[in-house]
């Protein structure tokens, strides 16, 4: 009984597979036809699409569903019917064969989800019109239902919507077909493997003689030592026998080093041998199970000529649909998550990016729009671009709805340069005046699209040109098995950042960080953008990053959908290829942290989410304050010489590592400042010692004595050398010693690091 | 997943020892009473800030001292969650129950350890699994299910509501099925 339950399924997957090519021939074979094909191969044509009906049917009946055998036959009556007269077909004729192609779809769906559709529903969807009436040769009788052009359209659009029984890619939930191809090169490495391993067992085995040689050598040497420690202990000459021992031990001896030496270097040859081999062997494994993974691009592609196909004839539009760059291999995951991005942008060029025929032809266009859809494979990434050539997107427009909608302010909108305009697009709710259409009308909006390319990490990039047309532009990963990331430090903490969302990574000297408005500013192409912290973004530490010191700051530049954010980290690590894992059965989601990574020496790095970190910084401003309010109160530190060249240069340094630095010509006028109650209190004091009025030593002391500076560094810096001095400095209270014959910078900012940190 | 028994935490020697000595003496003996009444409960114990805490040993599945293991802090996770740990390639939260508890926050200890537990239900049907963290060497003992009285009215509430009894000796016996089936230990965080 569960042999023949297990048999049934095994067939009805057979058959699945089946149906899903010969369907997706019907339709294409359909959509051909309808653009119009070359006379000499319309009959094989025709003859092509008859002969899918006919197997569609056969294999139906085999597998004992009979309402698709139905189905089939009605098909294959018609286009034998059309094969026999070399009719022509008209516009409802094709409506009338893709609702039949649609039908049987959902009759399968139906079937695979255990809730066969009646006879009267699948009737309804897919009526049989007496076949003259159908397939005609004659005009269309005048009373024909208006209505039913829009039938197919409407079954379709559900679909698109990416809804239950949408048309499906033809790879099923948990299967894949992988080429024998792909297959027979994962066979290979796995035969390189092998190789290795018997490699290995040659390795231990010439371990194992190493050790045996070790052994024995050492054996001797336990023959030899008695009479070596007995000779040390005595001291003078060694005795005869001794001499004997010790003679014979230190004779093997070369011969000894030499065959362990030779043994270790064959080792090391072997080693370093295998080593690359394995090397190879894993990425060639690596690169063929991740090609299983890998589907054509193309697969996805088919599922749109007829989408839009439909869309455009509801719509009234002529539009013909370009595909480029099928070929291109993707992870099937990334297929399944960009489908409704692609259907989103797609209905949207059909819906408001194409104009209407006289329109078109009133701008001087020709009537038939094109939209051309093309992937590209760029390094890592994969580049889909939905280009059409209709009337481009008018920012206005979408400014005012933006306004109406409360999606921004009178005093934003202004400030929106047509870039951030453009982006608003895909704020969840936006809908301009003349996107209001029973399509788009149905709430699903580009949003959801966008939800979509977060998921997969992507980017959307939007190029307009207004009366010319529109490029999207979707920028993805080609697999999610594995990703690029960035390691950075923040907070102390390693942290990983997908590099596809990485605009750039610099250092950015302190001195070109502005202030606008309290907020710190770093210009990115010409625009202000606020630097904030990452690790204070992510609450890492509550220690104020320091800045002062450090000439350039780590800046990355992240590019999240539709927003730039300048970040500050510790440092730069590396970038690497990894693995990111969920969080664990606890950790369903957490802001800002899309996952984890195993670092190579088993250390973890959390791998951020951009776009969470966006919304962090949108929802809660607070979060992002400003990092330069720990660099923007650099330390100060208060150089005293009588020298004015010894002070300025003092002062070049340490500004140039980003102190502020208050310079005093001698002791007393630094002490009066200092004494100030309402001055400031510096972080760290460089005193000459030689001075008038009042000298280092006098500065020292009178600064340790007093309560409310006793604990400022002081730093003397002097010609003077001696040890006296240096013991008198120290009484006095300098807590570090500078030579003026050995100054260098290194050395200065070296002791000033010390204090101030 | 690994398989539930793969991780006891390994007895030694001398234990097994007393422990089979023990079992012998049990086996020898006639009993008297009703089995009932001598019942027992394995559990695995240690300390957690000022309490002695144990947890039936069926649903504790391994114990690493926190200071060798490679774990790392979540930014932006709750308070209560420590880090993730590698086990092995294996990843589990670890979490900290006073502070689940809002009880006072502690330094991690030097001896802190972690105990894999997994058991509960989830919302999705499936086994929770996490790391709780202990301020020392959890032991292994066995106490009598008899002997296992209501907690005094002193535990704070929150604690009360995950406590399946407490021994004479005040260890608290946490019902871990219980506290790994709630959906407040979940970290959902959508922004």
């Amino acid at each position: 009984m569960a042999r023949a339950d297990d048999m049934r399924r095994e067939l009805m997957s057979i058959f699945q597979t089946e149906l899903d090519e010969h369907l997706s021939l019907l339709n294409h074979g359909v959509l051909a036809l309808e653009q119009g094909v070359d006379p000499a191969h319309r009959a094989e044509q025709i003859n092509t699409l008859f002969r899918a009906a006919h197997s569609l049917k056969g294999a139906a009946r085999a597998v004992n569903l009979k309402d698709i055998a139905h189905l089939a036959h009605r098909l294959e009556d018609a286009l034998d019917a059309l094969r026999q007269k070399d009719a022509t077909l008209l516009p409802r004729d094709f409506n009338w064969i893709l609702a039949g192609v649609d039908t049987l779809r959902v009759a399968m769906d139906g079937h695979l989800q255990g809730a066969p559709l009646s006879d009267e529903q699948l009737e309804a969807r897919f009526p049989l019109a007496p076949l003259d009436s159908v397939i005609s040769i004659h005009l269309p009788s005048a009373d024909q239902p208006p209505q039913e052009e829009g039938k197919s359209s409407d079954t379709l659009l559900e679909k698109g919507g990416g809804s239950e029984g949408g048309e499906r890619l033809t790879v099923t939930e948990d299967t894949v077909r992988v080429a024998t191809a792909k297959l027979d090169a994962l066979m290979d490495a796995m035969g390189e493997l092998l190789v290795a391993r018997m490699h290995a067992d040659q390795v231990f085995e010439q371990s194992r003689t190493l050790e045996q040689r070790m052994q024995d050598w050492q054996k001797k040497w336990r023959r030899a030592r008695p009479h070596h420690q007995r000779w040390q202990k005595r001291g003078g000459p060694p005795r005869e026998s001794e001499w004997a021992a010790m003679a014979e031990f230190l004779t093997g001896h070369e011969t000894d080093l030499n065959a362990l030496s030779g043994d270790l270097n064959a080792l090391r040859v072997q080693l370093t041998r295998d080593r690359n081999h394995l090397q190879r062997v894993t990425d060639e494994l690596q690169v063929g199970i991740r090609k299983t993974r890998m589907l054509p691009i193309h697969s996805l592609f088919a599922l749109f000529p007829r989408m839009v196909r439909d869309l455009a004839h509801e719509r009234g539009k002529d539009i013909l649909l370009q595909l480029e760059g099928g070929d291109i291999e993707v992870d099937r995951q990334i297929l399944e998550l960009s489908k409704d991005p692609l259907i989103h942008l797609l209905r949207n060029a059909v819906d408001h990016g194409i104009e209407a025929p006289d329109q078109r032809i009133a701008s001087g266009k020709s009537s038939r729009g094109i939209i051309r859809l093309r992937a590209d494979q760029r390094g890592n990434h994969l580049v889909i671009e939905v280009a059409d050539d209709g009337r481009g997107i008018d920012p206005e427009a979408v400014r005012q709805a933006a306004l109406k909608r409360g999606l921004i302010g009178a005093h934003e909108a202004a400030a929106l340069d047509e870039e951030a305009t453009l982006n608003l697009i895909f704020h969840a709710g936006l809908s301009t005046a003349r996107q209001v259409s029973t399509i788009s009308g149905r709430g699903v909006g580009l949003d959801v699209a966008r939800a979509n390319l977060e998921q997969m990490r992507g980017l959307v990039r939007i190029a307009n040109q207004p009366g010319q047309g529109v490029v999207f532009s979707l920028l993805l990963p080609l697999t999610l098995a594995t990703s690029q990331v960035l390691l950075v430090e923040a907070g102390g903490q390693i942290v990983a950042l997908p590099v596809l969302s990485i605009e750039r990574i610099l250092r950015m000297p302190t001195s070109r960080i502005g202030q606008v408005d309290g907020q710190s500013v770093i210009h990115v192409e010409g625009r202000p953008l606020p630097l904030l912290s990452l690790a204070r973004l992510l609450r890492l530490s509550t220690i104020e990053p320091s800045a002062a010191g450090e000439t350039r700051l780590p800046v990355v530049v992240l590019n999240a959908l539709d927003m730039r954010l300048v970040l500050q980290v510790d440092d730069f690590l590396s970038t690497q290829e990894v693995v990111i894992k969920p969080l664990g059965r606890q950790l369903r989601r957490v802001r800002n942290v899309a996952g984890v990574t195993v670092l190579g020496d088993g250390r973890l790095a959390p791998v951020l989410n951009v776009a969470d970190l966006v919304k962090t910084i949108q929802r809660e401003p607070t979060a992002a304050a400003p990092l330069w309010i720990a660099v923007a109160k650099p330390k100060r530190i208060v150089v005293v010489d009588d020298s004015i060249t010894t002070r300025t240069l003092e002062k070049n340094i340490l500004e140039s590592a980003g102190y502020e630095v208050q310079v005093f010509a001698d002791g007393q006028e630094a002490w009066d400042w200092l004494r100030r109650d309402d001055s400031r209190l510096p972080d760290a004091l460089v005193s000459d010692v030689n001075m008038p009025r009042m000298d280092g030593f006098a500065l020292a002391s009178a600064v340790k004595s007093d309560a409310r500076l006793s604990r400022l560094p002081i730093v003397l810096v002097t010609s003077l050398d001696s040890p006296e001095d240096r013991l008198q400095g120290m009484e006095a209270g300098a807590d570090a010693y500078i030579v003026k014959s050995l100054f260098d910078q290194q050395e200065l900012l070296a002791v000033i690091k010390r204090f101030t940190e | 997943m690994e398989h539930p028994d793969q991780w006891r935490p390994s007895r030694s020697a001398a234990q097994t020892q007393r422990l089979l000595e023990e079992r012998a003496r049990l086996l020898a003996r006639i009993p008297e009473a009703p089995r009932d009444s001598r019942e027992t409960l394995e559990l695995v114990t240690f300390h957690l800030g000022a309490e002695y805490m144990g947890l039936p040993s069926a649903l504790v599945y391994e114990t690493q001292p926190l200071r060798v293991l490679q774990w790392a802090p979540v930014p932006c996770a709750p308070s209560f969650i420590v880090g993730i740990l590698n086990l092995r390639g294996h990843l589990c939260s670890i979490m900290d129950l006073t502070r689940f508890w809002g009880l006072p926050a502690r330094p991690p200890a030097d001896k802190a350890h972690v105990l894999r537990v997994c058991g509960g239900v989830c919302k999705d049907g499936k086994a929770m699994e996490l790391a709780l963290l202990t301020d020392d060497l959890p032991q292994v003992c066995e106490i009598p299910l008899a002997s296992l009285g209501s907690a005094p009215a002193t535990l704070p509430a929150q604690v009360q509501n995950y406590v399946r009894g407490v021994s004479p000796d005040l260890l608290i016996v946490l019902d871990l099925e219980r506290l790994l089936s709630d959906p407040q230990l979940i970290v959902y965080d959508e922004i």
